[in-house]
């Protein structure tokens, strides 16, 4: 374990009056890892993303980022530091064409707008940032609805978006939760295989929350389990899905079969 | 101690009065998912209709009562919700709020349009249950009359009546799904359409019964009265998060007995008493706002089944054929050339003055195309940053001898500086949480410094001494400056504005707009985007104030009261808030009509028709969220594109012949 | 988690066909999206409704709900006309739709959402003893009852809409994507406990991703593509159907947008 974790999470805790649903998880992701996060419903999963995000405050614990512990940081700024993330309930820009998704995302990724540059017209789209927006949305095969409005997208396609413009600020970690759920068979592989794409040629760290076991176990290198709050299971996805204790917990008849 | 229940007790009935309201607050928000703001006309309608009939027809109390409360106002609970928000989409915050806004505006104008004035002094009411006039015991030295003991059997009646109704009864269930999604409660089997209307017409008949008992209490009769009474039961609303009536209705009590305990304790020449009293509502509701974390979370339910209405049009500017469009920014150069000839050559000087304050008003409702058009944040305080901006100026030029440009610069930036401190102590409040803080603003500066003398210069104003507005000729006000002057203020906003809806500032708010939790997960400052475009519309409302000042020569606290923001907000929103466009069709279309109004004979005539006018084109709004100008603009272009250019036209439109394809 | 505990067996069958479409068009506003969509679903069968994103599906659910009202083309439910019916209408006839997504009302408690449909449905008396079959069958929700149903994690809030119709079985059930961000084991109980109604006389559409494992479940299959029928029929064939769709598709992307190299590489 000589290289250094990219994310690290230890004992965090989160409850909401009296439930615990996130209770004393602790596990790494190193950089350009892939690490599925599996778990029946209301695990924890997404809390545990919301922690990370910022989006909601950890009773207890500490998670560490690329060596800021990102307490007290609020959600912007650990943006900011390379943490992006796809959401389980859809959140696109509404009214917004797709391109300009990317284009939020892509000068998010720059730095700040500064409202002296927009007011002295020196804002315009440069051709490397149009290049870029166009390279992010064909990785993710959403060229040809690159200037429909998202309203007009169905739930699946607006995942797709979302995908694309987290991927569009360049995060140095992904957390993805849930990209393929509204996705049809040959979606899911596309997705599959974009993940992979950049966890391999940009180096990317991905947490992946995932349902479709196939597509987890194409993706990931290792993976962890939570149950009811808790870390179940941590290995290779071979390993944790022949721990008698997920098959209860979580797969039930199909992994039986 | 027998003093301070002398002084408290008397406090019970007004406490009772606002907690009334409040509940009719709750109720509404609860079965209908709209903050009705309108509640207070509503209340001021029944009031109105019933002293109508007692005092001038001679009806006795009870059918009075039946036509005013049993029957009329359950009508206009159902007119509302059948001609309006039934239009509007449930998970539409901002089109709910402005159309109970213009409700609230337009009825106490529209009622001396049907009725004629009418004096409505001395009203004679109706007490359920108890003669107003027996002292049947004393408490502690105090007398309890029938008046008290009436409202606060009201009080419990309709308290218990209704949390009954909300917790307990399936049809409270159903009004209460029915809010958040009225097609998921249809998938249930529940007539949601009747569900809602029966909330209306509950809600409303609340409202009747609340204005009815009201009248006597407030004596006289002014809806401005009924718009203090407003501030109260909003506040205990907030305190119980608009969804407990037992804790609103306790803090609407509370309100009403700490008024009369701090009135009986506090000197009367001190300045709590004649600036801090009245303002004691706003604290409340301001404290609310800023603790209880509940507030910021108000109205972000979204329904769940919202994908099913078809998504907004684009502007009618973005959806024009190239051939169409390169015509239009031709006619549109044209027509500004015209005008502004004509504006320099040979039209009347009164209509250059109402051109001109067409001019001023647009650079004040501008403000509202970049705070709600393009933020998405709904503020209902500009009218009163551009009074900061007025007053500042005025009184910069006739104390310092400033001239008015120098003066209205930094009267601008003090607005700017208002509205940031206002921003920064509403940075976690959303759509209804900052319209309610925004307004809280605007009435506390009425209360406050609008209204005290030695700022405003009392009820006649602030009277600018033509001096100070400059040496050179370029001010001399017989020719054209003034309109000169308030083009090139109107273009430089104008070009403010565009430049910052096409930078990246301007992508970001609209990304802030759609979902903020995906801003900020991009690494979007929030908090930076708001303070910047707060300072921007407070700067850019400030210097129309100083525009307004100029042109009326007095600045006049009447002129920048919280009922002309709200006025403001509607007249933008109705005509098409995404658009500058639509806000300076707003601006001029305001006093042009208002001056065409004035060669209507009689009770027609005048400001407040103007006002309905515009109240009721919310009608019309309730059906074209994107603003009724936005709208008859679109069709307009598509009926001429189809006409000039048929190719470009069905190229665009490819469903209207061959069908395209979309899931 | 046990499957869920049934209600009273539904009228025998008497064949026919419980739903049928008949040249149905619908759009939202200026989006067209469905042309000429044509389906009947027997009486107790259950209907696999298949295909890609944006092909329709969810707008067939919502036009024989009554969501979305068809502008074209008619809409049998048990030989009535409901085409122009309004969706509370269709439901009373014993119609019920678990919607895509979350389909709770989250600031109701979980027992209120419940107490809500069963009221509604299954009338007052029979409401404490419904409530109590869906804390059997969905424990989770029976430890969360005064819970606000928006508290609840997005596959919770899923089960709370499937244990409304599951209690309660309608006539016609219309599950819009079906196993949407459910638990695997949570997925095999909710099948369960279709197969359970199903055998009580409820017939059911079921919308979904995991095509093959709908095909096993389903004795007849729809496929959509672009908001037209492209198959209908046994389930077996469909699957095919599905793949040549798909195959279409993507080689008309490629060649239309050319730069279907890297897609290809990516996917192969």
């Amino acid at each position: 374990m000589a290289e250094q974790a990219l994310l690290s999470l230890r004992g965090v805790s989160k409850s909401f009056g009296g439930i615990h649903a996130v209770h004393d998880i602790s596990f790494k992701v190193r950089a350009g890892e892939s690490v599925g996060l599996v778990g029946p419903n209301g695990a924890g999963k997404t809390t545990l993303f919301n922690c990370v995000c910022g989006q909601l405050r950890f009773d207890q614990g500490e998670i560490m980022f690329d060596g800021t512990t990102l307490a007290g940081i609020p959600t912007f700024k650990r943006a900011r530091l390379g943490i992006g993330r796809t959401y389980q309930k859809v959140e696109v820009f509404t009214d917004m064409s797709v391109r300009d998704h990317l284009m939020v995302a892509e000068r998010s990724r720059c730095g700040e707008g500064r409202l002296w540059k927009d007011l002295l017209n020196m804002s315009k789209v440069s051709r490397q940032e149009m290049e870029n927006v166009e390279a992010t949305l064909d990785l993710v095969g959403i060229s040809s609805m690159a200037d429909t409005s998202v309203n007009a997208l169905g739930l699946g396609h607006c995942r797709l978006v979302e995908l694309a413009r987290a991927l569009a600020a360049e995060p140095k970690i992904l957390l993805a939760d849930e990209p393929s759920s509204g996705l049809d068979i040959h979606e899911t592989a596309e997705v599959a295989a974009v993940l992979r794409t950049v966890q391999h040629e940009r180096g990317t760290a991905i947490l992946l929350v995932e349902h479709d076991l196939s597509m987890v176990g194409e993706v990931v290198d290792r993976t962890v389990v939570m149950d009811l709050g808790s870390l179940l299971a941590e290995g290779t996805f071979d390993e944790v899905m022949a721990n008698p204790e997920v098959r209860h917990a979580y797969l039930g008849q199909m992994g039986a079969a | 101690m027998e003093n301070f229940f002398g002084f408290a007790l008397p406090g019970v009935p007004y406490g009772c009065t606002y907690a009334i309201v409040a509940v009719g607050l709750v109720l509404t928000y609860q079965a209908t998912g709209v903050f009705n703001f309108a509640f207070g006309g509503q209340a001021y309608a029944a009031a109105f209709v019933f002293t109508l009939l007692t005092q001038n027809e001679g009806w006795s109390g009870f059918p009075a009562f039946l036509v005013s409360v049993v029957v009329m106002s359950p009508l206009i609970g159902l007119a509302f919700d059948r001609f309006l928000f039934r239009k509007v989409g449930n998970s539409n915050t901002t089109a709910k709020l402005v159309i109970s806004l213009s409700l609230l505006v337009g009825i106490p104008s529209l009622l001396p349009v049907i009725f004629g004035a009418q004096n409505l002094d001395d009203t004679a009411t109706i007490f359920p249950f108890f003669n107003p006039n027996v002292v049947y015991f004393t408490v502690l030295q105090v007398p309890i009359n029938g008046i008290y003991l009436s409202t606060i059997t009201v009080t419990v009646v309709v308290l218990v009546a209704l949390t009954a109704l909300l917790r307990f009864t399936n049809l409270g269930l159903q009004m209460r799904g029915a809010v958040e999604s009225r097609r998921l409660v249809q998938l249930d089997g529940v007539n949601s359409g009747r569900v809602v209307a029966l909330a209306w017409a509950i809600s409303s008949f609340m409202a009747g019964l609340a204005g009815v008992l009201l009248a006597p209490t407030f004596g006289n009769f002014q809806s401005d009265t009924y718009a203090t009474l407003m501030v109260a039961a909003i506040a205990a609303a907030a305190w119980g998060l608009l969804r407990s009536i037992p804790i609103a209705t306790a803090v609407g009590v509370l309100i009403g007995v700490v008024s009369t305990i701090l009135k009986g304790y506090l000197p009367t020449s001190s300045i709590f008493f004649s600036a801090v009293l009245p303002s004691l509502p706003f604290f409340v509701l301001v404290a609310a706002l800023l603790f209880l974390p509940g507030m910021r979370s108000l109205d972000m339910n979204r329904d769940p089944l919202a994908t099913i209405d078809p998504p907004p049009p684009p502007t009618a500017a973005a959806s024009r054929a190239p051939s169409m469009d390169r015509m239009i920014r031709r006619a549109w150069w044209v027509f500004f050339a015209v005008f502004v000839v004509s504006m320099l050559t040979w039209m009347p000087k009164t209509w250059e003055g109402v051109f001109n304050s067409g001019l001023a008003l647009s650079t004040v409702l501008l403000s509202i195309t970049l705070i709600t058009g393009m933020a998405g944040q709904l503020s209902l305080f500009q009218g009163t940053l551009a009074g900061v901006g007025a007053f500042t100026s005025a009184q910069l030029a006739n104390h310092l001898g400033l001239n008015m440009l120098v003066g209205g610069l930094i009267g601008a930036l003090l607005a700017a500086a208002v509205a940031v401190v206002v921003a920064l102590l509403s940075l976690r409040l959303r759509g209804l949480g900052l319209a309610l803080m925004t307004l809280a603003a605007a009435l506390l500066f009425d209360n406050t410094f609008f209204n005290d003398a030695s700022i405003t210069g009392g009820v006649s104003g602030l009277s600018l001494k033509e001096k100070w507005l400059g040496t050179s000729a370029f001010f001399n006000f017989n020719g054209h400056a003034l309109f000169l002057l308030s083009l090139a203020v109107l273009a430089g906003c104008v070009l403010l504005v565009l430049q910052v809806r096409k930078g990246t500032v301007g992508r970001n708010l609209a990304a802030m707009r759609g979902s903020e939790t995906a801003a900020a997960g991009l690494g979007i400052n929030l908090t930076w985007q708001r303070i910047v475009v707060f300072a921007l519309a407070g700067g850019i409302a400030g210097l129309g104030g100083v525009l307004v000042t100029i042109g009326a020569q007095v600045a006049n606290s009447a002129q920048w009261s919280y009922s002309f923001s709200l006025i403001f907000i509607v007249l933008v929103v109705t005509t098409g808030v995404a658009t500058v466009e639509g806000a300076i069709q707003a601006g001029i279309g305001f006093f042009v009509t208002s001056q065409l109004l004035t060669y209507l004979p009689g009770r027609f005539g005048g400001g407040s028709l103007v006002i309905v006018l515009f109240a009721f084109g919310a009608v019309q709004y309730a059906k074209h969220p994107e603003g009724v100008l936005e709208f008859q603009k679109r069709q307009g272009n598509m009926r001429f594109e189809r006409l000039l250019f048929p190719k470009e036209y069905y190229a665009l439109h490819p469903t209207e012949i061959a069908p395209g394809t979309n899931g | 988690m046990t499957s869920p505990v049934l209600a009273d067996p539904a009228p025998p069958d008497e064949g026919g066909d419980v739903l049928v479409l008949q040249s149905v068009c619908a759009a939202y506003g200026p989006y067209r999206a469905l042309f000429d969509v044509s389906f009947t679903v027997p009486k107790g069968g259950i209907v696999a409704l298949v295909g890609s994103n944006g092909a329709g599906k969810t707008t067939v659910a919502r036009t024989v709900t009554g969501l979305v009202t068809a502008s074209v083309g008619t809409v049998l439910f048990c030989g009535r006309d409901v085409t122009r019916l309004p969706a509370y209408k269709i439901a009373r006839l014993g119609m019920a739709h678990v919607v895509e997504g979350r389909g709770v009302f989250s600031s109701l408690t979980v027992e209120e959402n419940l107490t809500l449909a069963f009221r509604q449905r299954a009338g007052r008396r029979l409401l404490a003893g419904n409530l109590e079959r869906a804390y059997t069958a969905f424990p989770i929700l029976g430890e969360r009852r005064r819970q606000f149903a928006g508290t609840l994690s997005g596959g919770q809030q899923r089960l709370l809409s499937l244990a409304k119709v599951l209690v309660v079985p309608p006539q016609v059930l219309v599950a819009d994507e079906l196993s949407l961000g459910l638990a695997p084991v949570v997925v095999d109980a909710v099948y369960d406990g279709l197969r359970e109604i199903n055998r009580n006389g409820t017939a059911l559409i079921v919308v979904e991703q995991q095509v093959s494992r709908v095909l096993e479940l389903a004795n007849k299959a729809v496929v959509l593509d672009r908001g037209s029928v492209a198959y209908q029929g046994d389930p077996a064939g469909a699957g095919e159907a599905v793949e040549s769709l798909m195959a279409r598709r993507e080689a008309a992307t490629a060649s239309a947008v050319g730069h279907g190299d890297d897609i290809d590489d990516l996917t192969s």
